[in-house]
């Protein structure tokens, strides 16, 4: 379902630009098959790159790169593990960073030798498998909160607050996702959203359940249905802040207060890749902060490179729900993998979405 | 007797690619299935070759390991999908009935741009229609402001994400499955078949259940399962349109294989498909030659 | 003719109209003023070229048509307000029409079955139907599985084995071969006696027409041309398009020259013909009607013999043997062409030869004026 409808609008990380750069990219792959066989293929995110950041990357060292797209950690662990080859770096998230560690996926790169590393925010060294940042370099964060419509919806600061609209006759939705949304109800019951506990998940599902008549969908297509009012707040990613900045009369986004998740992705290098030293090349090209601040700008996320985060606008910089607090940030929690404890979660889930 | 063996030598030469073709990515991949649905699953996806009898059992509540309790939530899934496969079957086959027989009455230039606009909707993708589909039906899409400007409701009727909504776009997209073979059937039947009936004294309704509808019977049941079959499966419109707020058993094997990482369940859920899709095809092709005269 | 006892007027067909728009735009005048009266257990035939409204009539009494005007009586009682459901009549269809999906006793028993005959009088009741129409212990066969001819007897029984009041027969026979036709055309003739029952039957084989009918709807144009019995519409045409369509004819047209002790003399090109006066004048133009049987040959020179009976001069072009009678083609002087029957026996002349051709002015007929003139039209 999730690639299906990020094939037509935004996918997690959203971009309008992303199709017009894949165009010129292909476009690009054909002028220079004729020139030197130096390629780089990268399998990241839909719309989750800045293009202009690959083409500054190409006219620099004359690398050819290609870019493929995913919509979800899962499905990219399955290509791999069907047997798709060819790419060089990924960008997982870090519970998936974890997983692909542990079947001996990743190529050590010793990144963190790499000038510019100093950089890197040490808070977000958070792969487990991964600690020193030896194998992959952090690329990008953000929260998951809310975005909601100022036109029905003047103040929103917590989800209490969010899931108390419908009684006042206004709509809302969850994101399509499972950990997402078994994650607000482990949070709004004070627990960790990586519990594999079953009563920690039961009391979890009590909450969901409670509040299934009143959510209006589980959907991605949060942006357009909030712009337009049909619905007046949705559980969105942090990259709704693009839309927010075109409209901001009508639209705000907000980390709710009792805390919400994160994402954080890094760029890896595969045990398979074919070009490994184009991929270290490129991954010490975006270590540069005037680069990694180029693509936070574009994708308004978070940044993990301080000297990154000083070259933003100070909109973006000054924005708490942009670029948080200390307080805020540790209310954030980072997906962690569930082993075995998975089950639990697809139960949950399962029942969830049946429920009526 | 040379030219003979010769012939047979030419039909094995020429069905042997399509024999190989099926024999290899179909028969193939539902071998692989049938196997991993009795495979354990392994933790980050794919199998564990172990023997593994709780696939089964899981689908008809029991559970699966200790994290899980006893649950019909799998057999409510299966209801659900088959009423809504059975709900979009007879609700297109309400649309499609009366439209073939007034469509076939059409003069030849009529039919052939019905058939055409009926047709037409396979030319674009079904995501990009279903999105058409949001446009027109949530609170401030099209339905509402025109039925607003026309003074009939004073506030938005609240269609999107609602069951009628999920209706709606079951029927829109499947609707062009049952009507071809519907009507190819419909345009089938003879005139003076109907005159003969009416003549020997069957009113309009007696003349549809004694002769009309069993000669459009092979179409109705062709077009039922063209049309139950894939929306047993489908998952887009009920996610799109209904808010994903229900899941079907097209969602449920896509989690299995994907965030549950259990490969096998998801085998398994697809394995009870097929299966059941093949008793009904078999009901159909019974059914059909049965019909069929023997001559 | 048998008798035609009971209602005279059991069918009243009154001033029927019916047109039908071309898809090229123009109108089709299918029925044009069609006046029709029918009795109760008459065997009658619509006959007529194609196109001329046969089975439109047929349709509109069974109600599968509308009329634009005009008023249907059946039994006294408006037929067209009835649905075709509810009419009491029933039609054997051309294509036979019998029902792919039932066997042939479902098929005989479909009337009866909605009608909600009890099963055992309706099992007896198409086992008779069956048996009318020749057919025995074929109940259980479908209707592919039955020869042209076998299906067409289902059909048969398909719609008698209802009763109805009136049997509609769109040309039942004209897809089986001739032998099966004229055994069929008898079997048909000899039903209709026996259920004593109004068919209305249509054809377009004149033939099959004199042979099985009480009376006969010639039909042209939308229009009744003439109704009578075979007989009058053979030997006394009401119009020249009559004369011509039935058997063969020789026509010759002229204007009446003299009248005396009852019979006239009409001058046709040059030829003279006589016939009967009746109440013909002087200088009016007709038509004579001569058939072909009509004619005795007599051989040699025009010299020979004194007759008081009338002869037509001609020469022998051609002479066919057709089995008892040889077909003597033949040319007049004026150049018309002739056409005479003649036994075998008496045939014996060479082509180019002159013969004379004897007739009985009493065996002439005058093709009725009013008749004549819209017929003429009608060629124009
Ligand atoms: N549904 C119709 N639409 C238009 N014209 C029609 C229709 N039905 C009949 N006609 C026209 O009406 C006229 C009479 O048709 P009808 O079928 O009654 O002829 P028919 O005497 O049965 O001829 P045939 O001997 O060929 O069966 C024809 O000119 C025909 O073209
Ligand atoms: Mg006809």
């Amino acid at each position: 379902m999730k690639g299906l409808i990020s094939a037509v609008t935004s996918s997690k990380r959203l971009s309008k630009t992303a199709a017009l750069a894949c165009l010129g990219l292909s476009g690009l792959a054909l002028s220079s098959t004729t020139l030197a066989e130096q390629t780089l293929n990268l399998y990241n995110w839909g719309d989750y790159i800045n293009p202009e950041v690959i083409e500054r990357f190409t006219a620099e060292t004359g690398i050819k790169v290609t870019l493929d797209t995913y919509s979800s950690n899962e499905e990219m662990l399955a290509k791999l593990q069907a047997g798709a080859t060819g790419y060089d770096i990924i960008f997982p998230s870090v519970h998936m960073q974890d997983v692909m560690t542990s079947l001996n996926m990743l190529e050590k790169t010793n990144i963190n030798k790499a000038p510019g590393f100093e950089n890197i925010l040490k808070d977000h060294l958070i792969a487990e498998s991964d600690p020193k940042g030896e194998y992959c370099l952090p690329y990008a964060w953000g929260s998951v909160g809310i975005v909601y419509n100022k036109k029905l919806v003047p103040e929103l600061n917590s989800w209490q607050e969010f899931f108390a609209l419908p009684s006042q006759g206004k709509k809302i939705t969850l994101l399509d996702d499972m950990r997402e949304d078994i994650g607000i109800g482990l949070i709004m019951n004070g627990k960790n959203v990586n519990s594999t506990d079953s009563q920690d998940l039961k009391a979890a599902q009590q909450f969901l359940l409670d509040q299934k008549p009143n959510i209006s969908a589980l959907t991605y297509d949060t942006i357009p249905m909030v712009q337009s009012g049909d619905i007046a707040a949705g559980h969105y990613y942090v990259g709704a802040m693009m839309y927010v900045n075109e409209d901001p009369d009508t639209l705000a986004y907000v980390i709710p207060k009792e805390g919400a998740t994160m994402y954080q992705e890094d760029m890896c290098v595969l045990k398979s890749a074919p070009n490994k030293s184009n991929a270290r090349k490129f991954m010490e090209f975006f270590l540069q902060p005037e680069i990694s601040a180029m693509n936070t700008i574009q994708q308004t996320n978070g940044s993990v490179n301080k000297a990154a985060i000083s070259l933003l606008p100070a909109a973006m910089r000054d924005n708490p729900n942009m670029n948080p607090p200390v307080e805020t940030m540790e209310k954030l929690q980072v997906f962690k993998d569930l082993g075995k404890g998975i089950k639990l979660y697809d139960r949950v889930w399962t029942k969830f979405r049946t429920a009526s | 007797m040379k030219s003979f063996s010769r012939q047979q030598k030419q039909l094995v030469l020429l069905l042997a690619p399509a024999t190989l073709f099926l024999g290899i990515f179909f028969i193939g991949p539902l071998l692989i299935m049938a196997v991993y649905s009795f495979l354990e699953p392994g933790l980050y996806g794919g199998v564990e070759w172990n023997f593994y009898h709780w696939n089964y059992g899981r689908v008809l509540g029991w559970a699966d390991g200790f994290y899980e309790e006893f649950d019909l939530v799998y057999l409510e899934i299966l209801a659900r999908s088959a009423g809504l496969a059975l709900a979009t079957t007879l609700l297109t086959l309400l649309v499609c009935y009366p439209a073939a027989f007034w469509i076939s009455r059409m003069s030849t230039r009529g039919k052939a741009l019905c058939l055409f606009l009926i047709t037409l909707p396979f030319f674009s993708s079904m995501i990009i229609r279903l999105y058409a589909w949001i446009l027109i039906l949530r609170d401030s899409g099209f339905a509402n402001q025109i039925l607003d400007a026309l003074g009939l409701i004073s506030e938005p009727l609240g269609l999107m994400y609602s069951s009628t909504a999920v209706v709606i776009g079951m029927i829109y997209i499947f609707v062009p499955f049952m009507f071809l073979p519907l009507y190819s059937s419909v345009e089938k039947i003879d005139g003076k078949l109907i005159q003969a009936s009416q003549d020997l004294g069957a009113a309009p309704l007696t003349t549809f259940r004694k002769v009309i509808l069993p000669l459009t019977l092979p179409g109705v049941i062709a077009g039922s399962v063209l049309v139950f079959i894939p929306s047993l499966g489908n998952f887009v419109v009920p996610s799109m349109l209904g808010g994903a707020k229900v899941v079907m058993i097209g969602n449920l094997v896509e989690q299995q294989f994907l965030y549950a990482r259990n490969w096998p369940f998801g085998a398994t859920l697809s394995m009870l498909m097929i299966v059941s899709m093949l008793v009904i095809v078999s009901f159909y092709l019974f059914k059909v030659m049965k019909n069929q005269p023997q001559s | 003719m048998s008798e035609r006892n009971s209602a005279p007027d059991f069918l009243k067909i009154k001033n029927a109209m019916r047109h039908f728009q071309t898809p090229e735009g123009s109108l089709v005048k299918a029925l044009d003023g069609i006046n029709l009266t029918i009795a109760q257990s008459e065997f009658i035939t619509l006959l007529g070229p194609s196109g001329c409204g046969k089975t439109t009539l047929l349709n509109i009494i069974a109600g599968f048509e509308r009329l634009d005007s005009g008023k249907i009586l059946l039994d006294n009682s408006p037929l067209l307000e009835l649905p075709a459901h509810k009419r009491p009549v029933n039609t054997v269809f051309q294509s036979y029409a019998l029902f792919p999906h039932l066997n042939i006793g479902d098929n005989v028993g479909y009337g009866l079955d909605i009608h909600g005959v009890a099963k055992q009088e309706r099992n007896k009741r198409v086992a008779e139907a069956l048996e009318m129409v020749g057919l025995q212990g074929v109940e259980k066969r479908r209707p592919t599985q039955l020869s042209g001819g076998q299906q067409q007897r289902v059909a048969l029984a398909r719609a008698i084995v209802n009763r109805p009041k009136m049997l509609l027969l769109d040309e039942p026979l004209s897809a089986l071969d001739r032998n099966l036709r004229m055994k069929m055309q008898i079997e048909l003739k000899n039903l209709q006696a026996e259920l004593g029952i109004c068919f209305l039957f249509v054809t377009h084989d004149q033939e099959e027409a004199l042979t099985m009918s009480d009376r006969i709807v010639v039909l042209n144009g939308g229009k009744v041309e003439q109704v009578g019995t075979p007989d009058e519409i053979y030997h006394r045409p009401a119009s020249r398009f009559v004369s011509e369509f039935i058997g063969e004819s020789n026509i010759f047209s002229g204007t009446v020259s003299r009248c005396e002790n009852g019979l006239a003399l009409v001058n046709a090109d040059g030829s003279e013909i006589v016939c009967q006066s009746q109440q013909l004048r002087v200088g009016q133009p007709v038509s004579l009607l001569l058939r072909p049987e009509h004619f005795q040959l007599v051989a040699g020179s025009p010299a020979s013999g004194t007759s008081s009976q009338a002869m037509i001069q001609a020469r022998l072009q051609q002479s066919v043997f057709i089995g008892r009678d040889h077909q003597l083609h033949c040319q007049m002087a004026n150049g018309q062409p002739i056409s005479a029957l003649i036994r075998s026996a008496m045939a014996a002349v060479q082509p180019g030869q002159a013969i004379e051709l004897h007739y009985d002015p009493a065996a002439v007929h005058v093709i009725p004026a009013a008749a004549q003139q819209s017929a003429d039209e009608e060629a124009a």
